[in-house]
């Protein structure tokens, strides 16, 4: 089984002619124009451009958080550019993870109650979801840092327990905006590190935003955003 | 989300601003105590009045009168007696005659020497005169036997001697009360009326066509004033209906008077209880007649004191609606500086239903904090009024007890009912004021959570 996945990479993100357009007083205002783009199982893509390139709407767009003008995002099968507010909702607590450039921790839960916080959300008894997410704190080496709070903790730290949080429901794709926007070099390569081993290991994908061309390295596919269009979309060799 | 996964995120969201909540929740104490307290004077108000009427008089009875002289107005005969008879919930119906054209005096001793002029006479049926609520002194109520009446508690003194000279010929009962009010001893009346010959003379027409009619009175007891059922209590008599109107008819017709008819001025009908009085009542009235009842009175004051209920309870609730913007302006701030972790719960994958759960929890929870706490100083401030009205000093436990249990005169009165209402009523002001704001947090987007500060 793992071979022919290797061999014959299945899409688990399909972009269909997908079109976003603000309105900003009367004018009208095009975010991205018309995105055609596909990104296979575990690989790890990385949309990178400029601020005002359309990344960020992208983002907005592969992960659900609004409606398209026109076009379609299918996860998996699951058109989520469709879904209702409910069924996206109990969609994101199965398969989706989220990690943030500024962390998002929430400030009065300790680290082990942010990393449950997603399995809270779906009902999973408290018990269970602290013994799931005091495992995935030993696996971003927070063992010591459990019961402590965001404020108690260095940027590194809370962005170890924002993965950790991203990964505790197993999902399918995790969307990462600016992860390391907020961290020094060699915190970054940590994080980025572990962001990489976790995909690779349970075969996860990773939706990557950056702007900061050192961190295509970590990418399986580089995807270049300009002015709303895909200016590159490339994969493997051709990165470097 | 679980139950008490959403109850400990309301707890941990209220305990992050423990000075906001604090004061919120101060809002709604004091809206619920005002509630309380205004109501619980409106109930004990009610409950003083309440004690006032059954002081009056017996809530009861009615008393029926026809309602006009006219041939064509109901006659209240013996027929209408006996329809009033089998009305629900009536359990005795008499006439009351009182001689009213008449000139009525009663002669005592040798010679007619004590004479009270124009005492209050009243006929009723014998068998009616101890469930109608008369009371006695001394002696036994009367039974068929001729002349048996029963003398007012204080008839005696309404004599005057004609043997004494003016000025010197009444014995003054009034003379026996201190100037306090209180009574002290009651000086001897002329004569003891156990004892003397007794005569009720009725007199009608002038001068030399004056004729009178005169019954032998045997005073078998000493009925107990009670101002409830009127005069002849006090300085008057009670006797058998049909010798008193036996000697009315006979004096008008030796007077030429015109025959009475059979119809009664006053018929009295007594009622089960008091919830039977208003029914009865109406029904009575429906068949043509005038009634009178404690009900007409309490009606109104009933009605009275629910309005001033209503008053003070809206009093009340004003301020409690006051609580009520402060709560829903409390979470409008709380929602506002948690946009971003809204968001983030929802990027998670939190539940609308569930991020509405949240906030109307906490409003209910203000709510339910601030009713609960609201009861247990209304409590507190109504012990605290009964105790000290009237400025008394208290000395001892017991006796706060018992006036704490004194229905009629405590101030405020806390029934279970309100307490029940007012809890709900408070965590039902918390949940509507966090509707608004709840629907507002519901809104945000999980985009939050990606801008940028």
């Amino acid at each position: 089984m793992e071979a022919t996945r290797e061999q014959t990479p299945t899409p688990i993100i399909k972009v269909r002619s997908l079109r976003k357009e603000y309105k900003v007083g009367d004018e009208k205002v095009v975010a991205l124009n018309d995105i055609n783009m596909e990104v296979m199982r575990g690989e790890i893509c990385c949309i990178f451009g400029t601020s005002g390139s359309g990344k960020s709407t992208l983002l907005n767009q592969l992960a659900g958080m609004e409606k398209p003008s026109r076009g379609d995002v299918l996860i998996g099968n699951v058109p989520i550019s469709r879904l209702t507010e409910d069924r996206l909702a109990a969609f994101r607590q199965k398969h989706l993870g989220f990690i943030f450039q500024s962390y998002n921790l929430l400030p009065f839960l300790t680290a082990l109650e942010n990393v449950a916080l997603p399995l809270a959300f779906s009902g999973v008894s408290k018990e269970a979801r602290s013994k799931a997410a005091a495992s995935m704190l030993v696996k971003v080496g927070l063992q010591h840092r459990m019961q402590h709070y965001p404020g108690q903790m260095s940027g590194g730290q809370q962005q170890r327990v924002g993965i950790a949080r991203a990964f505790i429901n197993h999902p399918r794709v995790v969307y990462a905006d600016e992860p390391t926007g907020n961290l020094d070099s060699q915190t970054t390569l940590d994080v980025m590190d572990m962001m990489q081993r976790f995909a690779r290991k349970y075969n996860q994908t990773i939706i990557l935003v950056t702007h900061d061309p050192e961190i295509r390295k970590y990418a399986d596919r580089v995807i270049t955003l300009q002015d709303g269009d895909i200016k590159s979309n490339v994969t493997g060799e051709q990165i470097q | 989300m679980r139950k008490s996964d959403l109850m400990s995120m309301c707890l941990q969201n209220l305990m992050r601003r423990k000075a906001r909540t604090f004061l919120t929740v101060l809002g709604v104490i004091i809206g619920c105590c005002a509630i309380i307290i205004m109501i619980s004077i409106g109930v004990g108000m009610k409950e003083s009045q309440e004690k006032m009427l059954s002081q009056m008089g017996d809530l009861t009875i009615i008393t029926v009168t026809p309602a006009g002289k006219s041939k064509n107005s109901a006659k209240l005969n013996d027929e209408a007696i006996r329809s009033f008879k089998q009305m629900a919930g009536v359990t005795l119906v008499t006439p009351k005659l009182t001689p009213e054209d008449v000139h009525a005096q009663i002669v005592a001793g040798r010679d007619r020497r004590f004479v009270a002029d124009y005492p209050m006479i009243a006929g009723l049926d014998t068998a009616a005169i101890e469930p109608l609520g008369y009371r006695l002194l001394d002696g036994a109520y009367p039974r068929q036997e001729a002349g048996a009446a029963l003398s007012g508690q204080f008839l005696a003194y309404s004599f005057t001697d004609t043997k004494r000279p003016e000025g010197f010929n009444t014995v003054d009962r009034y003379s026996a009360y201190n100037m306090d009010g209180t009574m002290g001893e009651l000086p001897d009346p002329f004569f003891d009326m156990s004892k003397t010959p007794m005569e009720l003379v009725l007199k009608a027409g002038e001068g030399n066509n004056e004729k009178t009619v005169s019954i032998k009175l045997s005073i078998v007891g000493q009925m107990k004033e009670d101002n409830g059922k009127g005069y002849e209590t006090s300085e008057g008599l009670v006797m058998n209906i049909k010798e008193l109107s036996r000697a009315m008819d006979s004096l008008r017709k030796a007077a030429g008077l015109k025959k009475a008819d059979s119809a009664y001025q006053t018929v009295l009908v007594k009622v089960k209880d008091i919830s039977s009085v208003a029914s009865a009542e109406s029904a009575i009235k429906q068949m043509g007649y005038n009634t009178m009842s404690m009900e007409s009175i309490r009606k109104p004051m009933e009605k009275e004191a629910q309005q001033k209920q209503m008053m003070l309870g809206g009093l009340g609730a004003i301020s409690l609606i006051v609580a009520a913007l402060g709560i829903t302006n409390t979470m409008i701030m709380s929602i506002s500086e948690r946009t971003r972790e809204i968001g983030i719960m929802k990027a998670l994958g939190c539940y609308v239903k569930d991020v509405r759960a949240i906030f109307l929890m906490e409003a209910g929870c203000i709510g339910l904090i601030g009713g609960v706490l609201g009861i247990v100083i209304s409590e507190i401030i109504s012990i605290a009024m009964n105790l000290l009205q009237g400025g008394a000093q208290i000395t001892g436990f017991q006796e706060a007890l018992q006036k704490l249990r004194d229905v009629g005169s405590r101030i405020s009165v806390i029934p279970p009912w309100l307490l029940v209402f007012a809890l709900i009523f408070s965590v039902f002001i918390g949940v509507g004021s966090g509707y608004y704001p709840a629907n507002k947090a519901v809104r945000i987007s999980a985009l939050e959570a990606i801008k940028h500060e």
